[in-house]
């Protein structure tokens, strides 16, 4: 009967969209955990030695600001790095590279740097870098680790972005005879992509 | 996906469940298990998180509430306690093979 095919599908679908409701749910009440017992619990610590002294030996008082220090000076040297790299790297992808082998083959080696562990991409600058160039430990060693782990990401990025752009658009900027290549992406691709 | 895809399901009648089993997912399964890989992926390669809380023993353990250890996390208990290449060139070997 069709009345009973009705009932069924009727309850699927209402347990389907439950189930989704409650997994997101889910998901939703573990951040909002979090986020509250960070606060709840965070905010008796803070006071103003935390940002301006640094950690002492365990008992004694201190605060946080060599690690926030540190933090603010690696990831600004790696950002810096990972930014000029990504960003033409995708940008070359998106404009000029298209589908040819040699870009096939960035986007494939691109793409399993993405998923790359953490650990394995530090082994790797310590080999490279703490171990023979240059000889100890460093900041710099730190940032290009960093670099290392946001290069594929902003890559991948700002090539799906550009490739959202309209194809419109950028024929626009071709149409134009003076706006080829570099150009064309400067002026049409990257304005635009560069807010997302 | 172009929403003219899912609105022409739901234009014949079909409920949410159905877009989504039918139409929805096909449409992203490529991309579905690329997200999933990725994830994958970076679980596996979780440091911090797990080396905080697994324990860390030098044992394989017999039940799941005994503490272990990972692949990441023994790497990064181990590396600066690490004096002999040997045990070094070990640590790295075994990051080569997680990777």
């Amino acid at each position: 009967m069709a009345s009973l095919r009705r009932v069924r599908r009727t309850i699927t679908d209402g347990a389907f969209t439950t189930f989704c409701w409650l997994a997101t749910g889910v998901a939703l009440f573990a951040l909002g955990l979090i986020l509250w017992s960070l606060v709840t619990q965070g905010i008796g610590g803070l006071n103003l030695d935390v940002f301006t002294r640094p950690t002492e030996p365990s008992g004694s008082p201190g605060g946080l600001l060599n690690a926030i220090v540190g933090s603010i000076i690696t990831c600004a040297l790696a950002m810096i790095m990972a930014v000029i790299v990504g960003v033409l790297a995708g940008t070359w992808l998106a404009e000029y590279g298209g589908e040819s082998l040699y870009a096939k083959i960035i986007r494939f080696l691109n793409d399993i740097l993405l998923s790359a562990p953490s650990v394995l991409v530090g082994l790797f600058v310590y080999n490279i870098l703490v171990a023979h160039v240059i000889g100890h430990f460093s900041a710099i060693s730190g940032s290009v680790a960093l670099a290392l782990i946001a290069v594929p990401i902003i890559t991948r990025t700002t090539e799906d972005v550009l490739k959202l752009q309209p194809t419109a658009l950028r024929e626009s900027g071709w149409r134009s005879a003076p706006l080829t290549g570099p150009r064309s992406a400067r002026f049409s691709g990257v304005p635009p992509a560069a807010a997302s | 996906m172009p929403p003219q895809l899912r609105e022409s399901g739901y234009g014949m009648g079909s409920t949410s469940y159905e877009v989504v089993t039918k139409i929805t997912l096909p449409y992203v399964r490529r991309s579905a298990v690329g997200a999933v890989m990725l994830g994958l992926g970076r679980a596996l390669g979780e440091t911090m998180a797990v080396t905080f809380i697994i324990g860390n023993s030098h044992d394989v353990p017999t039940s799941l509430f005994a503490s272990g250890s990972t692949i990441a996390s023994t790497i990064a208990n181990e590396f600066n306690e690490a004096t002999s290449p040997m045990h070094s060139a070990a640590l790295i070997a075994l990051g080569s093979s997680s990777s």
